[in-house]
C-alpha cells in the first residue's frame, strides 16, 4: 500500500519490448483504434482518395498525351512555310515552292494540300490531306475513326461530298485509319490530289502550304532567314515551335490542369489542417487512459501517426488504381467532356500508359505527409498533457 | 497535321514509337500492363456492349415490311429477290435527297427491263407529307413510308440521303453516304447491274 496517500499510483514499470515488437504492437493498436472509428476513417479516406483520383488521373492523362505529341512530332518537318495576306492564311503558288527549295541549306521543299470540308449530313469538319507519300488511288479515301463512327461508313462504302462547284465527288472508302491513331486522325480524311483538287475546286498552281526538310548540318536561322527574304511576309513555323505547342498543353501552369490542381492541393491541406479540430471527444480521452497505463508521449504519436498513414496508403493505392482505370480503361471519361469541347467528331482516348514518375510520387509524398502532419500537430497537446487533465477534458 | 502526311497506309499506324528499326527504349503498350485485367474486363463488358447496327458491304439485311401512300404493304428486300434493288432513304425537307429522286426516276425509265429496282422510303414523316410530295412529282418507282424510322435504323443510316445497293442475290453491294447524281449511280451501278 502506497504510504503518500496524496500521490497517485504509479503504474508499474513494463518491461521494455524489443523495438520491433513494441512498433508491431503499435500498429495493431492503431489499426484497432481505427476500426473503433469506422465512419470518420472511411469518410476521411474518401476524400483522400478523391483527391488522390483526380490528381493522379491528370497527371497520367497529361503524361500520355505529351508521349504521343512528342513521338509524332519526330516526323514533323523541319519548317512549315505558309503564306499570310492580311493576317490570313492563303494559298502558296506552286512557283514558291520550287524558290523555296533552291535555298541553301534546303534538302528538300514540298507543297501540301489540306484543308477542312464541312459536311452538312454529319454536322462536323473534317480534315481533309493529300499524304506526301503513297496517296491513296483517284477516287478513293481513307478515313479516321470519328468519321467511321460519324457516318457509319466502313471499307467499301461510298462516301459522296458535294465539291465547292456543287459538283458530287464520289469516294469509295479503303480503309478506316486504326482506332490507335484516332487521337491525331479521327477527323482525317485522306484523298488524291486529283480528288482534293475537285473537292474543293483548286485549280493546279496552289498549294496549301510547304513544307522543308533542311540538310545536314543547315543553320535553321540562316534558312529562316533565307526563305524570308524569298517569300516575304511568310509565316515560318519550326520544329519547336510545334513541340513547345504541343508541351503546353495540358501543362501544369495553364488552363484547366492548373484549375483542378490547385482545388485538390487546397482541399488536401484543409483535410489536413482539419484534423486538429476533427479530434474526438472519446479519442483524446482514449489517449489520456493510455497516458495515465504508462503509453510514453512518442508510443501515442506513433500510434496516432500509423493510424493517419495506414489511411493514406489506401487512399493512395486505391486512388492511383481507379486513377489508371479511369484513364487508360475508361478513356478519361471524367475529362473528355472538358477536352472536346464542341468539337462533334471526337476521338477515343486510347492511350498508352505513361508514367510521370515524380509527379506520382509528389501526390503519394503530400498525400501521406500532410494528413500525418495534421495528426500529430493535433494529437501533439493531449499526448503531452497529465493523464487526469486529458481525461476529465 | 504534320504526320498525316506521310505513308498512312504502313503498318507503323500508331506513330508515338520507335519502330523495330530505331534506337531508343521500347515503349510498353497496354497489353503487356492489362491482359490479364483486360479479359476480365472484356468478358463483363461483352455483356452491355451495344451492337454496331450499320449494316455494311456484303450483308444481308433483314426483312422489314413498310407500307406506301396508298397502304399496299412491301417486305424489302425480299420483294425484289432476283433484281438490283436500291434502297434510297430520304424526307422532304432534304433536297439533296428530292434531286437523288428524280436521278433514280430517270435511270428506272432506262433500265428497269434489266432489273433495276428503286424504291425511296421516306423517314420519319407522315403520309400525308409523302403523298403531298408525290402530288407534284411524277414518281413511278415505289414509295414506301417508314414514319418512325424502323427501317433506317435497322439499316443503320445516320444521315439522309443514304442509299444502299443490293445485288441480285439480296446482298448489299454498295452503301453510298451522301448525295449522288445519276452519273455517278450509274457507273457505281454498272458492274451490278452489267450496263
Amino acid at each position: 500500500m502506497n504510504s503518500n496517500p496524496a500521490s497517485p499510483a504509479a503504474p508499474a514499470p513494463q518491461p521494455a519490448l524489443p523495438l520491433l515488437r513494441r512498433q508491431r504492437a503499435v500498429l495493431e493498436f492503431a489499426l484497432a483504434s481505427l476500426l473503433r472509428h469506422p465512419g470518420k476513417a472511411a469518410v476521411f479516406g474518401a476524400v483522400l482518395t478523391l483527391i488522390v483520383f483526380l490528381l493522379t488521373s491528370l497527371a497520367f492523362l497529361r503524361s500520355s498525351v505529351r508521349l504521343e505529341a512528342a513521338a509524332m512530332l519526330q516526323e514533323a518537318p523541319d519548317l512549315v512555310v505558309q503564306r499570310q495576306v492580311a493576317g490570313r492564311q492563303e494559298l502558296v503558288p506552286t512557283a514558291a515552292v520550287v524558290a523555296v527549295g533552291t535555298v541553301p541549306g534546303v534538302q528538300s521543299a514540298q507543297g501540301r494540300l489540306w484543308g477542312y470540308y464541312y459536311d452538312p449530313a454529319a454536322g462536323a469538319n473534317y480534315t481533309v490531306a493529300v499524304p506526301l507519300f503513297n496517296p491513296p488511288a483517284e477516287g478513293e479515301a481513307a478515313i479516321g475513326g470519328g468519321i467511321s463512327r460519324s457516318r457509319q461508313g466502313y471499307s467499301r462504302d461510298v462516301l459522296a461530298l458535294r465539291s465547292y462547284r456543287g459538283e458530287p465527288v464520289l469516294f469509295t472508302v479503303k480503309a478506316v485509319l486504326p482506332d490507335r491513331a484516332d487521337l491525331i486522325a479521327a477527323d482525317l480524311m485522306l484523298v488524291s490530289e486529283p480528288d482534293f483538287r475537285a473537292l474543293f475546286a483548286l485549280e493546279t498552281d496552289v498549294v496549301n502550304d510547304i513544307v522543308v526538310r533542311l540538310a545536314p548540318g543547315a543553320d535553321p536561322d540562316a534558312v529562316r532567314h533565307a526563305v524570308t527574304r524569298v517569300l516575304p511576309g511568310a509565316r515560318l513555323i519550326t520544329k519547336a515551335d510545334l513541340l513547345a505547342t504541343a508541351d503546353s498543353f495540358l501543362d501544369w501552369r495553364r488552363g484547366l490542369p492548373g484549375v483542378i490542381v490547385l482545388a485538390m492541393a487546397l482541399a488536401l491541406v484543409i483535410v489536413a489542417a482539419d484534423k486538429p479540430t476533427a479530434l474526438s471527444v472519446e479519442e483524446q480521452r482514449e489517449m489520456g487512459i493510455l497516458r495515465a497505463l504508462g503509453w510514453s508521449k512518442l508510443d501515442l504519436l506513433v500510434a496516432k501517426a500509423w493510424e493517419s498513414l495506414a489511411v493514406s496508403v489506401t487512399a493512395v493505392l486505391v486512388g492511383m488504381l481507379a486513377a489508371y482505370a479511369h484513364v487508360y480503361l475508361g478513356g478519361a471519361a471524367l475529362f473528355t467532356p472538358v477536352l472536346r469541347g464542341w468539337a462533334v467528331l471526337t476521338p477515343d482516348l486510347d492511350l498508352v500508359p505513361s508514367f510521370d514518375v515524380p509527379v506520382l510520387a509528389t501526390i503519394a509524398v503530400l498525400t501521406l505527409l500532410l494528413p500525418a502532419a495534421g495528426t500529430l500537430i493535433a494529437c501533439h497537446g493531449p499526448a503531452s498533457g497529465a493523464p487526469d487533465s486529458v481525461i476529465r477534458d | 497535321m504534320s504526320n498525316v502526311f506521310t505513308r498512312w497506309d504502313a503498318p507503323r499506324a500508331h506513330a508515338p514509337w520507335p519502330s523495330p528499326g530505331r534506337t531508343g527504349p521500347a515503349i510498353p503498350t497496354r497489353r503487356h500492363f492489362l491482359h490479364g485485367a483486360l479479359l476480365a474486363a472484356a468478358a463483363a463488358l461483352g455483356a452491355i456492349a451495344t451492337v454496331d447496327a450499320a449494316l455494311k458491304a456484303g450483308e444481308r439485311p433483314k426483312t422489314v415490311t413498310l407500307g406506301d401512300p396508298t397502304g399496299a404493304r412491301i417486305a424489302l428486300p425480299d420483294a425484289y429477290g432476283g433484281k438490283v434493288l436500291v434502297i434510297h432513304f430520304w424526307a422532304s425537307w432534304c433536297p439533296p435527297c428530292l434531286r437523288e429522286i428524280d436521278a433514280l426516276e430517270s435511270l428506272f425509265h432506262q433500265y428497269r427491263e434489266r432489273g433495276f429496282a428503286p424504291v425511296s422510303v421516306n423517314v420519319g414523316e407522315t403520309k400525308a407529307v409523302a403523298a403531298e410530295f408525290l402530288r407534284t412529282r411524277n414518281v413511278t418507282y415505289p414509295i414506301l413510308l417508314d414514319p418512325d424510322s424502323a427501317a433506317a435504323k435497322l439499316y443503320g443510316v445516320t444521315g439522309l440521303p443514304t442509299t444502299f445497293v443490293l445485288d441480285r442475290g439480296g446482298a448489299i453491294a454498295f452503301k453510298i453516304l451522301g448525295e449522288i447524281n445519276r452519273e455517278g449511280l450509274l457507273r457505281i451501278l454498272s458492274g451490278t447491274l452489267g450496263t
